[in-house]
């Protein structure tokens, strides 16, 4: 956190190298966000480079006293989902662009084959059902479970409040349970079993 | 079916004691709802990052160079944009003044003198117009009065000042 710090005063001094640092260190969580927001690994690198971007644009507008990986996803989230609505204002949906090979899941340190098969599969289910949320709803979810972050840090990333933050995550849970239930009852859709029950 | 208070933990994900445990796994064998939201769960704490092609930060280091390379053509497009117009302005100005002065130079000094006279004159009578209409309030509006007005400015100036002060302030998401 000193170290991070350090490179957040001298990136704002004008030291080029440290705000690279900081571009190393962040780029994962960062470009993790983009890519579970926006589902394509194409969109994501772009989405990560502008985050970045703004970041390195907007410096003096940092408040120090937040974490600086939380202001980075924040700005991801709020860039992501305007590039949604617009995306959907322009009629051009993900529903339209082929789903299947897309995307490479990051391996599971999996037991097994099989589980390592059957983890990436619920993974990639997962990754799909991910588009159907509400740009918000999606947002809050990636924050809460892909970075880790609080109720109160989501609401302070997306701009809401921590109540309209844990309705948003329930009713996103609601709608992510009622698609799988129908993915897994509906032919052609069905997951592989797994060795293990979900609980 | 019935889904409380199974569904109501489930998205609470709060710590279960044994008998409570008991009661839900019962549920979600006969609950495919519950079961469905209770694997969604799983596997959203199970979710693992996705990590960029090598090279992102070299990739960002290209694309700020050429942020700052647009940002000076923009810069030097708008200095020269304004170069123009402040030249054309003068020029178009000069030949105004110019071209009478040239054709017929004393009537356009006098003019010209006869134009400053008029604005130092002006002058002179709003300061006198002010003078008395001061000395006229100071004899009606008591010291009450003023000490009254002067708070009231007070306040408004301050309320200016904090509605400024709320509606510039810049959230931490920063959007474009």
């Amino acid at each position: 956190v000193n170290d991070e710090m350090t490179w957040v005063q001298k990136a704002r001094a004008g030291n080029d190298e440290a705000f690279s640092k900081l571009v190393e260190a962040y780029q994962t969580p960062v470009y993790s966000m983009c890519f579970r927001m926006l589902g394509e690994p194409e969109a994501a690198e772009d989405a990560a480079q502008e985050t970045f971007l703004r970041a390195y644009q907007n410096l003096a507008r940092y408040d120090t006293a937040r974490p600086f990986g939380t202001w980075l996803l924040s700005i991801a989230a709020h860039y992501c989902i305007d590039r949604l609505r617009r995306r959907r204002f322009l009629a051009f949906s993900l529903d339209d662009q082929p789903e299947d090979g897309e995307y490479e899941m990051p391996d599971a340190n999996a037991p097994s084959p099989e589980h390592e098969t059957s983890q990436r599969e619920e993974h990639a289910q997962l990754h799909k059902l991910l588009k159907h949320l509400e740009e918000t709803d999606r947002a809050a979810l990636i924050l809460r479970y892909w970075h880790d972050a609080s109720e109160v840090e989501i609401a302070q990333a997306l701009g809401l409040t921590v109540s309209a933050v844990k309705s948003r995550l329930h009713r996103a849970r609601r709608e992510l349970a009622k698609r799988w239930e129908h993915a897994q009852t509906t032919p052609g859709m069905e997951r592989t079993p797994h060795e293990s029950p979900a609980f | 079916m019935n889904h409380q208070p199974f569904e109501d933990w489930l998205l609470e994900e709060r710590t279960l004691n044994p008998e409570e445990q008991r009661d839900l796994q019962a549920h979600l064998q006969t609950c495919r709802a519950c079961a469905a939201l209770a694997e969604v769960t799983l596997s959203l704490h199970n979710v693992q990052s996705a990590a960029p092609v090598p090279g992102f930060t070299r990739r960002f280091e290209l694309r700020l160079e050429r942020a700052r390379n647009a940002q000076r053509r923009r810069q030097a497009i708008g200095v020269l944009i304004l170069a123009l117009g402040a030249f054309g302005l003068s020029s178009w100005y000069t030949y105004l003044t110019i071209v009478p002065l040239l054709q017929a130079p004393i009537p356009a000094l006098v003019g010209a003198f006869n134009g400053l006279l008029f604005w130092l004159e002006a002058i002179g009578r709003i300061w006198q117009v002010a003078e008395v209409v001061l000395r006229v309030a100071s004899f009606w509006i008591t010291d009450e009065m003023w000490a009254i007005a002067a708070f009231i400015l007070a306040g408004a100036s301050l309320s200016m000042l904090a509605t400024l002060e709320k509606t510039t302030y810049l959230p931490q998401g920063v959007k474009k």
